[in-house]
């Protein structure tokens, strides 16, 4: 075996160590490192949150500490632990410029806050009117759909695949005439509307585009996002139907359909949420969904349709775990 | 990304708008009403992270669908962080904290090292068919789950901190639903016009099974499936049918095994 080249200085071995590690301390942070933060570490040594062992300790018997994810976390964050060449204009820039690290608007939520969007659904299309109903007299300031299982793998509440299962986890929803009666007394071109449907999504999207028809609403003007992102079924939530090439073409033919005549409808929401439950870290959810949304843009292109012109409309979907915010606005 | 890699022109393209859930996952059954501050901590991240909407769960969520009452709490809680925190009064309260600037870098950088190793396989089709993916989250799940029950990472309520406890209030749905349903599509069977239904499906069936192209602008694909799914649900077609019909053309797919 070689021998390393190169030891670390006299702090090898020192409590103080990880200051000094992969990190560029100014003399003030050495100085604090050594007469105020050695001492205390001597007379009262860190103790790890959860049993004293595995994740939670170091090779030197120290205690560590590290994120749900397992991304392990430094005891102080100084100038040190960014790159040298860091600057608030190169990195952050402002808001509503790019790279939009610091977010979409200008005025951040004081011109417009979140949108509160619960989602719900339940039991039969008449019960899951009522709540939405509840919903929005109590400040809700949007909807969200949550189907069955029947529904959401593409089966009719009648079918043998389905029994036990109507109803159960979302609303059933069989026809146009139960999306009629989801929304019955809702303006949909005054409510914006997310529906959580992949496999079939295409087809609870036209039902859905038919009854703010029918209600008068013109699909211009109409606002709302369908899930539509089959990939991270394939990937974490497996409820998929058809294989995946002919599951891409048919989120494809949304694409185009809505750049066409839905120009304020969302046609997906790229989703880490499930990547997220399924038990994968931040930084897998980050990377896969955001890997997913640069298939589609391939797929999309090699259908002939103008990146610009559907780009505005993909959107995104996450996970807030127990861990610190993550920011996201690298796309 | 919009713009270095695929040449986005427009910078509506280039920005990214998201949705956040706080963590189902997080939330469990035991001393559910403690599942109230888990979901304000995440809700709070994720206006921190700047989100453009939110779902905040309902603290019992683990155990059934939400009750009025615990997804009234869940859309209060939005409320509490929208009106009273303070956190929306200024643009990314955040920006620029050590801490955070270097989790965002770190992540960036893990990103893009996942790109390289996708983009290597030939992209995310590819990638999920030979199991990618899918194996690299089984791990992370394994090893948080071992983490959890060698308690060192702590669940409160769970895994330390348990109390002897009753099981609480949950909504139930029962087989009514299944039954009134059932009523409801033979009734409509018997009343729309099955032709029209069947001529609609033929259309769409005939459609998927060709390959799509973009037309000339102002167009869509002749092929694209959408209008002929919005005439076959005008003639009252089935959820159930329509999925039929695509199924019948191209088939039904099974998981690639990633042991």
């Amino acid at each position: 075996m070689q021998k390393k080249p190169f030891n670390p200085p006299q702090v090898a071995d020192s409590p103080i160590a990880d200051v000094f590690e992969n990190r560029h301390p100014s003399e003030a942070e050495k100085k604090w490192a050594e007469k105020t933060l050695a001492p205390t570490l001597e007379k009262a040594p860190e103790r790890p949150i959860g049993a004293p062992n595995g994740v939670n300790v170091d090779d030197q018997g120290n205690a560590r500490f590290t994120t749900v994810s397992g991304v392990p976390i430094r005891r102080l964050y100084t100038q040190a632990d960014l790159p040298t060449d860091w600057s608030e204009e190169q990195y952050l820039g402002y808001p509503a410029q790019p790279p939009f690290t610091r977010g979409i608007h200008a005025t951040g939520y004081r011109g417009k806050l979140y949108t509160m969007r619960q989602f719900s659904g339940f039991a039969s299309p008449e019960e899951t009117n009522q709540r939405y109903k509840y919903l929005l007299e109590h400040g809700g300031s949007g909807l969200s759909v949550a189907f069955d299982l029947p529904t959401l793998m593409g089966y009719d509440s009648d079918h043998p695949a389905s029994e036990g299962e109507v109803g159960k986890c979302g609303v059933a929803i069989d026809s146009l005439e139960d999306m009629e009666i989801l929304f019955n007394g809702i303006d949909l071109e005054k409510t914006t509307v997310s529906m959580t449907i992949n496999s079939p999504a295409s087809v609870l999207w036209a039902m859905y585009l038919v009854v703010a028809e029918k209600q008068g609403a013109d699909w211009q003007k109409i606002s709302g996002t369908i899930q539509n992102d089959i990939l991270k079924e394939y990937i974490a939530q497996k409820e998929y139907i058809y294989p995946p090439a002919p599951s891409m073409r048919l989120v494809i033919d949304t694409f185009e359909f809505g750049s066409k005549f839905t120009p304020r409808f969302n046609t997906i929401s790229i989703s880490g949420y499930h990547i997220r439950e399924a038990g994968s870290t931040a930084l897998q959810e980050l990377a896969f969904t955001l890997y997913d949304g640069v298939e589609y843009v391939e797929w999309a292109r090699r259908r002939g349709l103008d990146v610009d012109e559907f780009g505005p409309r993909l959107s995104f979907f996450f996970n807030a775990h127990n861990a610190p915010p993550a920011r996201s606005g690298i796309a | 990304m919009m713009k270095d890699r695929f040449g986005a022109k427009n910078q509506r393209t280039w920005l990214m708008r998201f949705h956040t859930q706080t963590a189902g996952v997080s939330l469990p059954a035991q001393q559910p009403m403690n599942n109230i501050a888990r979901v304000a901590i995440q809700a709070l991240a994720a206006v921190l992270g700047g989100t453009q909407s939110l779902h905040t769960d309902s603290y019992d969520e683990a155990l059934a669908l939400p009750t009025e009452e615990a997804a009234r709490i869940a859309l209060r809680t939005q409320q509490i962080i929208a009106y009273e925190s303070g956190v929306t009064q200024t643009v990314d309260p955040l920006g620029g904290s050590y801490f955070l600037e270097n989790l965002t870098l770190q992540m960036e950088n893990g990103t893009f090292d996942y790109f390289g190793k996708m983009d290597a396989m030939g992209g995310m089709v590819k990638a999920i068919e030979r199991g990618y993916p899918q194996k690299e989250i089984a791990e992370s799940s394994y090893l948080y789950q071992r983490a959890v029950e060698a308690k060192e990472k702590i669940i409160v309520g769970v895994n330390e901190f348990a109390i002897e406890e009753e099981s609480p209030h949950i909504l139930y749905i029962d087989e009514s639903v299944a039954r009134q349903q059932s009523e409801k599509l033979k009734n409509l069977r018997a009343r729309r016009s099955n032709d029209e239904v069947r001529r609609a499906l033929d259309a769409l069936k005939k459609a998927a099974a060709q390959e799509p192209k973009a037309a000339a602008s102002g167009t869509i694909s002749s092929a694209n499936t959408m209008p002929h799914i919005v005439d076959a649900v005008r003639a009252y077609a089935t959820v159930g049918e329509i999925c039929e019909a695509l199924r019948q053309v191209y088939g039904t797919y099974t998981e690639v095994s990633i042991t």
